[in-house]
């Protein structure tokens, strides 16, 4: 069996390393090649000889197969390559937060996820090889998802606020076991840091201010005089880089005191035993970078997409709106793999589609957007069909980015049932 | 020029064929339905901050029947769609030049793809948006030994009570091989015990039983007990349980566990048996003076207890909605395994065709 992973491996990667030759001949052998290994390994998961591993396997395997023409093509190659990169940051967050009890299950879900990232890679791809003003939309929504996960990380404070952590990870503000609340309760603390939100908001402001250069700047010459000013996005990325903040005090007590004696009295126990409440690490605070991955992740995906736009404008790479069409279309079809994926994980955990929750019906909401966006822009010679073609493959990432960091600010994963700790 | 009754007619079908079936159009179609999944449960959201609206059970029946129908009426256009490409083929000379790119005979499998993946995707949407009118499937946390006869679900007004057909326990947790074993009874019989695997659901009374997970909940807590007693057995029981630490001595019931009593008197349980009545136990010395425990029953520890996540729905088959995945995934596979572009002369002059086509980057209407 595990050989069997191995020729799958193996003729994926050679498709990707076949897809560098000129050759088309040789591509297309490659081609034809995975398909055929890509349906020996599906029928292997339908009868139960290979796990859900496999299913992995699969959605990668279909992903290159998606890319190959693209990659294969000269022209577009050297644009195409250059969205792969964006594809792995998303994914590199994704990987960390499966923190699912069934081992089998977790591997559903990154088939899921990997589908689904893949999608989206395609849609940006989509967005890439058409001019740079419709990529805009992908960096604000990065912007804007950021802020909303600053906002809403503790239930208790205003204003963008950072997970403390101390020496044992994450610090919490703990009422033990009482008599009428036998659970306790517990609750992540957090606070804010001036200068650090400070260095973001900069930041945030120095990416806007390149986003409205783009999007104002209608002279193709001056825009491509403007687009120097891209070259400072390194510098801003790696002043959030150097000022970390290395010691954060622990936040005012009070809110927490006070949340802890409501929750008391709603459970009819005496408010004094909140007095008891305390934080459970006190000393060496510093900011949570477990905590804070999400945004990190965000913010140099943001950043990643703009990048990529100001080469492009430099280079002055050309419009491509079939090939952006196509690769919408693939996009939009692993968006629907990644929810079969997902209900094939509920269903098989659960033994039923869902839980009939607000994440799944927004999540069905996302698919079934991206396909009405590409339809509406599928005669991209027509007027309007030409706006949404131009625009909508931008939207529609930032759509998918601002809800995943919706459900994350639930604690939850895009599509996914279920509450991580 | 005169124009007969039944001319004018197809004329207007004509017409409106060509103005209904329209990527824009479908599209449309598709657009308002996905705005009703998206807005649709922002409705539901609570005016408190809380975690679980994400993923609590939500229910609206109407907007649930209205994006399937919308569904259901882009998928028909879909078809209508299809069949126009399919009309476009039947028209091209397989030796026709179309500037280097496939044409012909060749081009039917991504179409199929596409009709095939189109199949499935609106077929399981449908289904999926059907299951939203019926009761929703629920997590119920249950720490081991509670029993519970009734789980909470969904109702669009509010949550409501949804009976077990038998009272439901989980009798044990093997947190390392993810196996539960529950125990299904009615009142005044003996229980049927089932093993649960994670991954594995059972269908029981028509309802269905799922190990969704294992929480190793720090807030639950049981004690372990045991007395001075030679013969004792040392036991361990959370809120709710009995439990005995002679095999022939009185059975107690936990009433209440506390971490830290009063915060200086450290872990306490509160048990109470017929013969003795309610009393406490506590792990450290006790504070009464000269105080016996019956039996000489003892606390010896409080430790976690875990608790398993069971997901509790109506046994709704899934078979369905995987043929539709199946479907899917073979148009899937048709779609991405050839490039296809087509052109031909219709009615209304020149007509191309792009399916699955990233070769050139040739403009194309």
């Amino acid at each position: 069996m595990k050989s069997l992973y191995f020729v799958i491996l193996v003729s994926i990667l050679g498709g990707f390393v076949s897809t560098v030759f000129r050759s088309e001949k040789l591509a297309k052998g490659a081609g034809i090649a995975i398909w055929i290994l890509l349906v020996a390994a599906f029928i292997a998961v339908q009868q139960g000889i290979l796990d859900s591993a496999g299913a992995v396997l699969l959605t990668v395997g279909l992903t290159a197969m998606a890319a190959f023409p693209i990659v294969a093509h000269e022209a577009v190659r050297k644009q195409a390559v250059w969205a792969l990169p964006m594809l792995l940051v998303p994914l590199a967050g994704l990987g960390t937060i499966t923190p699912l009890v069934d081992r089998n299950s977790v591997m559903l879900v990154v088939a899921a996820l990997a589908a689904t990232v893949a999608g989206l890679s395609m849609v940006l791809g989509a967005a890439v090889l058409r001019s740079p003003r419709g990529l805009m939309a992908v960096p604000v929504a990065t912007l804007a998802a950021v802020t909303l996960l600053g906002f809403t990380r503790s239930p208790l404070a205003t204003g963008f606020q950072l997970p403390l952590a101390g020496p044992d990870g994450p610090v919490y503000w703990e009422l033990a076991s009482v008599e009428g609340m036998p659970e306790g309760l517990r609750l992540l603390t957090t606070n804010t840091s001036e200068w650090f939100v400070g260095i973001l908001a900069f930041f945030a402001g120095f990416e806007l201010l390149l986003v409205f250069l783009v999007l104002l700047v209608r002279d193709e010459a001056k825009l491509k005089k403007a687009a120097h000013v891209f070259k400072g996005l390194p510098v801003a990325i790696s002043l959030i880089g150097l000022f970390r903040p290395d010691s954060l005090a622990l936040p005012d007590a009070q809110p927490y005191r006070d949340f802890t004696r409501l929750a008391l009295q709603t459970r009819q126990v005496d408010p004094i035993m909140a007095e008891s409440a305390r934080f459970l690490q006190t000393d060496g605070l510093t900011l949570d970078r477990v905590g804070m991955r999400p945004d990190f992740v965000l913010l140099a995906f943001g950043a990643l997409v703009l990048m990529f736009a100001g080469w492009k404008i430099l280079k002055e790479l050309p419009d491509a709106p079939l090939a952006s069409r196509d690769l919408f279309a693939r996009g939009v079809a692993f968006l629907w793999l990644g929810w079969f994926l997902t209900m094939f994980f509920q269903a098989s955990l659960m033994g039923s589609l869902g839980l009939h929750a607000p994440g799944e019906w927004i999540h069905l909401g996302l698919v079934i957007l991206s396909t009405s966006l590409l339809l509406l822009s599928w005669r991209h010679s027509t007027r309007i069909g030409s706006r949404f073609a131009a625009w909508s493959p931008g939207i529609l990432v930032a759509a998918w980015v601002l809800f995943a960091a919706v459900a994350w600010s639930y604690r939850s994963i895009l599509g996914f049932s279920v509450t991580l700790g | 020029m005169k124009t007969s009754k039944s001319n004018t007619s197809s004329i207007l079908i004509d017409r409106a064929w060509r103005l209904l079936v329209q990527p824009a159009t479908i599209g449309l179609l598709l657009l308002v339905a996905s705005l009703i999944l998206l807005v649709g449960p922002m409705n539901a959201i609570p005016s408190s901050v809380t975690y679980s609206w994400w993923t609590a059970g939500y229910q609206a029946e109407g907007m649930a029947r209205a994006a399937a129908s919308l569904l259901a009426m882009a998928g028909v256009l879909g078809i209508g769609l299809l069949f126009n490409r399919w009309n476009l083929v039947k028209g091209v000379p397989s030796d026709a030049p179309s500037d280097g790119a496939k044409s012909g005979k060749s081009t039917w499998i991504p179409a199929i793809g596409v009709a095939l993946m189109s199949l499935g995707a609106v077929g399981a949407a449908l289904l999926w948006m059907f299951a939203q009118t019926s009761i929703s499937a629920t997590n119920v946390s249950l720490p081991v030994g509670r029993t519970i006869e009734a789980y909470p679900a969904e109702s669009g007004t509010g949550f409501m009570r949804v009976m077990l057909p038998s009272r439901l326990k989980v009798r044990s947790l093997d947190i390392e091989a993810g196996v539960a074993e529950l125990e299904l009874s009615k009142v005044g019989e003996a229980g049927v015990v089932q093993p649960l695997e994670v991954g594995r659901p059972v269908d029981i009374e028509g309802m269905r039983y799922a190990l969704v997970g294992i929480e190793y909940d720090p807030r639950v807590v049981r004690g372990v007990f045991s007395s001075r007693d030679a013969d004792t057995i040392s036991a361990t029981a959370s809120l709710g349980d009995t439990f005995k630490v002679t095999v022939d001595g009185p059975e107690y019931k936990v009433t209440q566990v506390i971490r830290d009593y009063l915060n200086i008197l450290g872990p306490a349980v509160e048990v109470e048996s017929e013969t003795t009545g309610r009393f406490w136990l506590f792990q450290r010395a006790t504070p009464i003076k000269n105080f016996e425990t019956p039996n000489g029953l003892r606390l010896d520890t409080l430790e976690s207890a875990p608790v398993a996540i069971i997901g509790v729905s109506r046994g709704e088959p899934t078979e369905l909605f995987g043929a539709a995945g199946i479907v899917f995934l073979l148009g899937l596979g048709l779609f991405l395994a050839k490039r296809d572009r087509v052109f031909g002369k219709t009615k209304d002059g020149e007509g191309a065709w792009s399916l699955n086509e990233a070769h050139s980057l040739e403009e194309v209407s």
